[in-house]
């Protein structure tokens, strides 16, 4: 099929932007000059994998070198899907429009458990045989990635290889490994041997997986020579010196995050117990200052965009925040750049860095206190106070600030009715806040919005070991919200319990999840992060037809001494720290910032001088 | 200073819609550094204003927008900047210095020429054509918010004629604005019915505005005329 009638398809689909390309500072090659194609692949739509940090860096990253063509590749919406099978039209990357199944890599960011059905239905769209065992040399190399590579056993039958832990050094050594393979010839299997010796590389075939007579598994086990029995994860030492890129590709559509985004740390010290992303991503490194101002000068310059956001997990952890804002603001309000500051953390927020902020634009600011009683944080670890909460919204209030919204979970580990009741508690503290401000210093038109998410357990945090609240438990809660938040100027609004119990079951998964989610995708599930194609009955169905207990995976309390079928991944911190912390939590007790003295999580084993 | 600008877009972004458009100039003169002035308040945004939107998928060889500078520039420089620093399948074509006073464009342009391109010949082009042409009263109806509204679209254009490849090329100029302004794919089906295709067969079209008109004493010029001095 030729451009012209890829363009006429595009043209009959809705949103055809999402499938054109050519937006401003998309890298353009000749393909017939580079030895590798790698397709980045993000199983979501455009306008989401577009806003994903992580793939701007290894895109740009990768077509540094001459060698390789890297180009994007995003899960068709269903009615371009749909025309793509009527015309059989096999999926294609946005760069050279050339069918991905050409390339030599197909890499797939994992970012939510509920995107993994786009990544089967991807690989069938693009005519590469699913399963990992079927593929032939002439078929690309399926690689994975991202924070759910670290428990990606439910996907591993897919997945030729699987990258743990940062990309930016892990990509180079891998696509030298794979020329040199190339140049040399061999089957596929001498690639995987030599890859699987890369630090951070997991091949899944390697290993094979044994399990008990009541589903439990009984031991993970290389099957190959030279095959690491744990794969630990790849970290960057410094973040100065590691590529970030200085132009990105700006988008023609409005993308979720449609903006510059500064990456100022990675990892996170607060040690919240819930939170997977604060275990897997530590130690914290911090870009300096310097490289700070100097990247966002280079990106405004390079993309014209209007907005700049500091990313990281906590950007009120900052060393050098207020001179960051202050800079920032300083040297780009003449070009009418805003900054936006999301996660901002309630105990490091201060008056100031509001006041920054909104002398280019104010939006609605969010707090995520996650529980409504002090018990129930300290469980968490969620180091917030009643005060801190206080203070921070009369600030708010005081600087003309009127839309606040508070994110809660609910279904936490050994919550309780008056837990819930501590979330309205909450609720009805802010409305006093409010109106404890002076009314001459206060914006008219208060709008408090509470928001619960459900608990869900995940991989490599203290709760691991955790069952999950029941959809019907979970419902009751949100029941018993909604009649407890009927109060003026609040509003509220949950989750469904649904989704958050198929991502339990996805995100603790085994192996043997995967022939429930190719029975799922087979009969239709795809975009199951997207509630109008959500479908937990076409789930069900799929683990009868298997013949496996969702339940076993969402529901079930697990020993210490039980094998994880995540534990031959090391994220570096160790799982005796976690058992630890999942103690305290029960205790409740509190673990200290670890910014403050060493916790012992395990991860300086990573490296000298990490942290 | 109010800069006009002509501009085309072309194959490679023909699906850009025109709030990408917007954001895509926005982006553009900061990338070009051009001295735009902005709008106060606590969302600044750049005075711009632009002609017709282009419809989604059709391609253009002359569109216009206007530009309120903070401090003078260059018109050819201004061109050249933007020309740079545009994304691929957009480009400048002219610039001229125009008067602050001058009504909007969206007010001027009356008159918007298309070319449409049919995938397959259709012997009968010419004489749908003609058809077309001869009768005074061509009844669409036209969706609208309130459910749909009956109109005549033979009022809607001021010429059809075929083009060089006469099977398959409609010239077609229409009249922008009012009630009974219909997209330019809309004629072209009609014209494809008189010529004997069935109704409900769906066309594959490719369509080029090739131009947007206003009237200026007794004439049809581009918006370029604007031009001061």
């Amino acid at each position: 099929m030729n451009k012209g009638q890829i363009d006429r398809l595009i043209g009959q689909v809705s949103k055809p932007v999402r499938y054109m390309g050519n937006e401003y500072n998309m890298v353009e090659k000749d393909p017939a000059s580079v030895e590798i194609r790698f397709a980045f692949a993000f199983p979501d739509v455009y306008e989401i994998g577009m806003s994903h940090l992580g793939m701007k860096i290894l895109y740009h990253l990768m077509n540094e070198r001459e060698d390789t063509y890297c180009e994007r590749v995003f899960a068709p919406w269903p009615d371009m899907e749909t025309k793509m099978r009527e015309a059989n039209l096999p999926l294609f990357a946005l760069e050279t429009k050339d069918p991905v199944s050409e390339f030599d890599f197909l890499g797939f960011t994992l970012q939510y458990e509920l995107s993994y059905t786009n990544v089967l239905n991807m690989l069938d769209l693009a005519r590469i045989p699913l399963l990992a065992r079927d593929r032939t040399l002439d078929d690309p190399f399926v690689i994975a990635g991202g924070p759910c590579a670290f428990n990606c056993e439910p996907l591993a039958d897919f997945l030729d290889l699987v990258a743990l832990g940062e990309g930016e050094e892990l990509i180079g050594d891998l696509l030298d490994v794979y020329k040199q393979w190339k140049s040399e010839g061999g089957d596929r299997d001498a690639f995987l041997l030599r890859a699987a010796r890369i630090p951070g590389i997991y091949v899944p075939k390697f290993y094979d997986v044994e399990y008990m007579d009541d589903g439990r598994v009984k031991a993970v086990t290389p099957n190959r020579d030279g095959v690491p029995s744990r794969v630990v994860k790849r970290v960057v030492k410094d973040l100065d010196r590691v590529y970030f890129p200085d132009r990105i590709i700006v988008p023609f559509m409005d993308i979720v995050h449609d903006r510059i985004m500064l990456e100022i740390f990675r990892g996170c010290t607060k040690g919240c117990r819930f939170c997977q992303a604060g275990m897997i991503y530590r130690p914290v490194r911090e870009r300096s200052l310097e490289t700070l101002l100097d990247l966002a000068d280079k990106l405004i310059r390079s993309t014209g965009y209007e907005e700049i956001s500091l990313s990281s997990l906590s950007t009120g952890d900052y060393s050098r925040l207020e001179d960051l804002v202050r800079d920032l603001m300083a040297r780009h309000w003449s070009e009418r750049v805003s900054l936006s500051l999301p996660s901002l953390r309630l105990d490091s927020f201060a008056r100031e860095y509001i006041e920054q902020v909104q002398r280019v634009k104010k939006t609605g600011l969010t707090f995520a206190p996650e529980a409504g009683t002090q018990r129930l944080r300290n469980v968490i670890n969620k180091g917030i106070t009643q005060e801190d909460l206080s203070r921070s919204l009369t600030d708010a209030f005081g600087s003309g600030w009127n839309n606040v919204k508070l994110y809660f979970m609910i279904g936490l580990p050994t919550e309780t009715t008056e837990d819930l009741e501590g979330i309205a508690y909450l609720a009805r503290m802010a409305v006093d806040c409010y109106y404890g401000v002076e009314k001459s210093k206060r914006e008219k038109g208060l709008k408090i919005t509470i928001s619960t998410s459900s608990f869900v357990p995940k991989p490599f945090t203290p709760f691991q070991w955790e069952p999950q609240d029941t959809i019907e438990e979970l419902r009751e809660k949100q029941h018993m919200l909604q009649k407890l938040l009927k109060l003026k100027h609040v509003d509220y609004s949950w989750h469904d319990p649904e989704t958050s119990f198929l991502e339990a079951v996805m995100a603790r998964g085994d192996r043997r999840i995967g022939q429930v989610m190719l029975t799922a995708w087979q009969n239709g599930a795809r975009f199951d992060s997207w509630a109008e194609h959500f479908s937990l009955g076409r789930w069900m169905d799929a683990f009868t037809e298997c013949g496996l207990d969702p339940y076993f995976y969402a529901y079930r309390k697990r020993d210490r001494d039980e094998v994880l079928p995540w534990d031959h991944i090391d994220t570096g911190v160790s799982k005796a720290f976690l058992w630890s912390e999942y103690m305290k939590a029960l205790n409740e007790e509190t673990t200290p910032d670890c910014r403050l003295s060493c916790t012992g999580c395990g991860v300086r084993r990573l490296g000298e001088g990490l942290c | 200073m109010r800069v006009l600008l002509e501009y085309m877009i072309g194959d490679r972004v023909r699906f850009i819609s025109h709030l990408d458009f917007m954001r895509t100039i926005q982006r553009t003169i900061r990338r070009a550094g051009i001295p735009v002035a902005y709008s106060e308040g606590f969302n600044p945004h750049p005075k711009l204003s632009f002609g017709l939107p282009l419809p989604v998928g059709v391609t253009s060889s002359a569109e216009y927008m206007d530009i309120i500078l903070s401090s003078p520039m260059d018109t050819e420089e201004t061109k050249d900047l933007l020309n740079t620093h545009l994304p691929r399948g957009i480009a400048v074509t002219a610039a001229v210095g125009i008067s602050p006073s001058a009504p909007s464009l969206m007010s001027l342009i009356k008159r918007a020429d298309y070319r449409i391109t049919l995938d397959t010949a259709l012997p009968g082009l010419e004489s749908g054509i003609q058809s077309f042409l001869q009768q005074a009263e061509i009844p669409y109806d036209k969706p609208g918010k309130k459910g749909v509204n009956r109109i005549n679209i033979r009022d809607s254009v001021f010429s059809v004629e075929a083009g060089r490849d006469a099977r398959r090329e409609i010239l077609v100029s229409m009249k922008t604005g009012g009630s009974s302004s219909v997209k330019p794919e809309v004629i072209a089906e009609k014209i494809a019915e008189l010529a004997g295709v069935e109704a409900h067969v769906k066309m594959e079209l490719t369509i080029h505005r090739t131009g947007l008109y206003m009237h200026y004493d007794g004439r049809w010029v581009t918006p370029l005329m604007l031009k001061e001095g």
